[in-house]
């Protein structure tokens, strides 16, 4: 498995697996380390170690010339000159993803909640664990580990449960994603050519794809996982039906949100410090959340806009609730859930503005355009747009009856061997006939 | 006992589902390959008519420029020769003339081919090898086609085992072009005219960056040398034509499409006329729909143009 992980890695590009093979020497030596000694101080120099090797690694391949180039523009704008020249080298898949999982590993042996993984293959494994090395889950030590130490035999329910979730998982990217994305690419790479209705409709179809390109990835990660014995963290629960922000965040990235609560938010304070420490910890974590998903000052907008809505939340609770029952809202709960879900979603489509477009100028030329909530939609390829709004219904409709397994019975919800099959039979043929297969990429393999 | 009766259940489980995913397979491709042989218009029916049955005396090939420029009622009527428009909306490469041209030569031997071909578009672009899609559906029925199909993936082999996967993303338009006949948008001999004029004031064109370390595509230019072979062999006059743009330095970035075609290429000038900065049609906006493509006045007008020139007996030689 190893050997595969490996091999799955240099697929890509050989010489970069020499990176991951170094942070994994790195941080299974600080742990070893960190094992033989109570010494806090010592302890603190080793991980130390282990947050400049790999922040480092991190640093200088996906951040070193985002901070150069804006020097750079800064010092012009003074007219002095400026002459650090950038780095040429391809930022290596899966970065942001496999350096977090090492340093939870570092972080949780310094705290004392994990003792240091002995055998270096099981510890390498848990490194480069190729179904969620590129793009997660962000697995956590204290539940891989033991796994990877303790490998199941083959089990039939653990294939069968484990192809299921790559079907999905193939569906959510091939039959939705993708087909969202040739008409969100069409709309976000001329912004300024489109109308207020057109560029609403695009954020709306960015919001689903990329929550089935970033899911449907999760699912592939977490069924082949699933395959092979090992059980992944689920990373997304419906995020799009959570009735507050606050509540988006424990749906949507589970695996990096939860990260950044423990290793980042906690070590500032978490809510245990005065009101405006509290507010302004918040703010960091989706700042720095925002920084990890791009080398670009339109990621940390996304973030700040997220942590902004949640301290907003925050403040106005107890003035919502009072609105809430002036209108009566509390009293037809599921009228109030449905106004919920759809300000959460209508807020988090405002945030994906910043995420998607290419520069902040872009950003806000959509911005104002949504705003003017003028002329016609733009069409495009009518048939792909049958396909996009089907896709989404269909994706509804599926996680409708997911959420509220116990309210709706259906024979589709059947664990009949036979209903399952045809299921999944259908979501294959479904695949065949309108997935699209052009050369595209999962969108967070770029992080 | 027991472990053999679960294994006994796994096994019939999984035969199962094989064959129901192979059954649906099977019968919803059969349906589709109907449904799409059977498309009374539309893009899909002249591909079909041009890969299988087409016998006119001329041929034009490329992509929407080669559709929307090249009305074959004019090249009959001043040529006095039956003609066929083979040309294929959707921003298609050389592959697609190349697959056209291999098809049509195993059937029989057409007097003119003209292909509608901008030299810059032999460096390499991924997209050029997603289009070639549009031609699954031949792979079993035209195995002459399969090297060329095969370009677009090394997997394509594999999903095209499926009978459902050549109708990929098809199944609204097979449905819509089987239910009704098109508007007329593509006359019977292939022919898009576009009726409606380029708005000058409103135009904002693009810049289009500089062809920086771009690599000639070595599949494109082996096609170009095919179709040359290939019509030399078969005693068929050649042609290729780069049709008009509205605004030449906008497109080219000031590139010289001869001096591709020369050197990139390597090609004899008498195969290639170059149109593209003609001075009867540049900066003219009645003569465009858009940028790149003439409404059907500017056709009309540039189809003359090339009849003509064919019809005072200028040989086309073919030079290696």
């Amino acid at each position: 498995m190893l050997a595969g992980s490996y091999y799955f890695y240099m697929c890509w590009k050989v010489e970069y697996v020499f990176l991951i093979l170094f942070s994994t020497i790195i941080d299974y030596t600080v742990g070893l380390q960190m094992g033989k000694t109570q010494i806090k101080k010592k302890r603190r120099f080793l991980l130390m170690i282990s947050l400049f090797t790999n922040l480092g690694l991190l640093f200088a391949f996906k951040y070193f010339n985002f901070f150069n180039q804006s020097f750079r523009e800064l010092f012009s704008q003074f007219d002095l000159s400026y002459s650090v020249p950038a780095i040429d080298v391809l930022l290596p898949v899966g970065i942001s993803f496999y350096t977090f999982q090492t340093l939870s590993y570092s972080i949780d042996v310094y705290k004392g909640g994990k003792e240091p993984e002995r055998h270096f293959g099981i510890f390498a494994l848990y490194v480069s664990f190729f179904p969620q090395l590129v793009a997660g889950p962000i697995e956590r030590s204290s539940r891989l580990l033991p796994q990877l130490n303790n490998l199941p035999k083959f089990e039939y329910q653990n294939v069968v449960e484990g192809l299921k979730k790559m079907v999905w998982g193939f569906f959510m990217k091939v039959v939705i994603a993708d087909r969202l994305a040739i008409y969100v690419n069409a709309v976000y790479n001329n912004p300024e050519h489109h109308t207020g209705w057109t560029l609403i409709l695009a954020t709306i179809f960015f919001a689903f794809q990329i929550y089935c390109d970033f899911a449907g990835y999760s699912n592939i990660a977490i069924g082949a996982a699933k395959v092979m014995g090992v059980d992944l963290m689920t990373n997304f629960k419906r995020p799009y039906f959570s009735k507050s922000i606050s509540e988006f965040w424990k749906r949507w990235h589970i695996s990096l949100s939860t990260w950044f609560r423990d290793y980042l938010y906690i070590t500032l304070g978490g809510n245990r410090v005065s009101v405006p420490r509290w507010y302004l910890n918040l703010f960091i974590v989706f700042v720095v959340s925002g920084f990890w998903h791009g080398a670009n000052w339109t990621f940390m907008i996304w973030g700040a806009v997220n942590g902004f809505y949640l301290i907003f939340a925050i403040i106005t609770e107890k003035h919502r609730k009072k609105i809430d029952h002036i209108m009566f809202l509390d009293k037809i709960p599921r009228v109030h859930k449905f106004i919920q879900i759809l300000v959460t979603f209508v807020l988090a489509c405002f945030a994906w503005v910043f995420f998607r477009a290419n520069t902040m100028q872009d950003a806000f030329v959509v911005i104002k355009g949504i705003l003017s909530f003028r002329g016609p939609i733009y069409i495009g390829q009518w048939q792909h747009l049958i396909y996009a709004v089907g896709g989404i219904l269909f994706l509804l409709v599926v996680e409708t009856l997911t959420e509220w397994k116990g309210l709706i019975s259906l024979p589709i919800n059947s664990n009949h061997w036979a209903i399952q099959q045809i299921k999944y039979a259908t979501i294959i043929i479904l695949i065949l006939l309108i997935g699209v297969f052009d050369g595209s990429q999962f969108i967070y393999f770029q992080f | 006992m027991w472990v053999k009766r679960t294994l006994v259940r796994i096994l019939l489980q999984s035969i199962f589902f094989i064959v129901l995913i192979f059954i649906s397979d099977r019968f919803i491709g059969s349906g589709l390959q109907t449904l799409y042989y059977k498309q009374k218009t539309g893009p899909n029916k002249m591909l079909t008519y041009s890969l299988t049955t087409c016998n006119e005396d001329i041929l034009v090939f490329g992509n929407s420029r080669a559709q929307h420029h090249y009305d074959p009622q004019i090249l009959t009527n001043t040529l006095k020769m039956s003609c066929f428009n083979a040309g294929q909306d959707g921003g298609h490469s050389i592959l697609l003339p190349y697959a056209q041209i291999l098809a049509i030569l195993q059937r029989y031997k057409p007097k003119f081919i003209i292909v509608e071909f901008s030299p810059s578009s032999i460096y390499y672009d991924e997209t050029d090898y997603d289009k070639l899609a549009i031609l699954n559906p031949y792979y079993d029925s035209l195995e002459i086609l399969r090297p060329i199909i095969e370009l677009r993936s090394p997997f394509e082999k594999i999903k095209l085992i499926s009978d459902i996967y050549p109708y990929n993303s098809q199944l609204i338009n097979i449905v819509r072009f089987d239910i009704k006949e098109d508007n007329k948008t593509i006359t019977d001999e292939g022919f898009s005219p576009i009726r409606r004029t380029l708005n000058c004031t409103e135009l904002q064109l693009n810049e289009i960056s500089k062809v920086v370390d771009k690599k000639v595509d070595n599949n494109k230019t082996r096609a170009i040398n095919k179709i040359i072979e290939l019509c030399n062999r078969a005693n068929v006059n050649l042609i290729f034509i780069n049709s008009p743009i509205y605004k030449y330095r906008d497109f080219y970035n000031y590139v010289d499409q001869k001096m591709i075609w020369k050197n990139e290429l390597g090609l004899p000038d008498s195969l290639f006329w170059d149109y593209s900065s003609d001075s009867r049609f540049i900066d003219s906006c009645n003569y465009f729909s858009d940028p790149k493509h003439l409404n059907n006045f500017g056709a009309r007008l540039y189809t003359k143009i090339i009849s003509e020139r064919i019809s005072i007996g200028i040989k086309f030689t073919i030079n290696h």
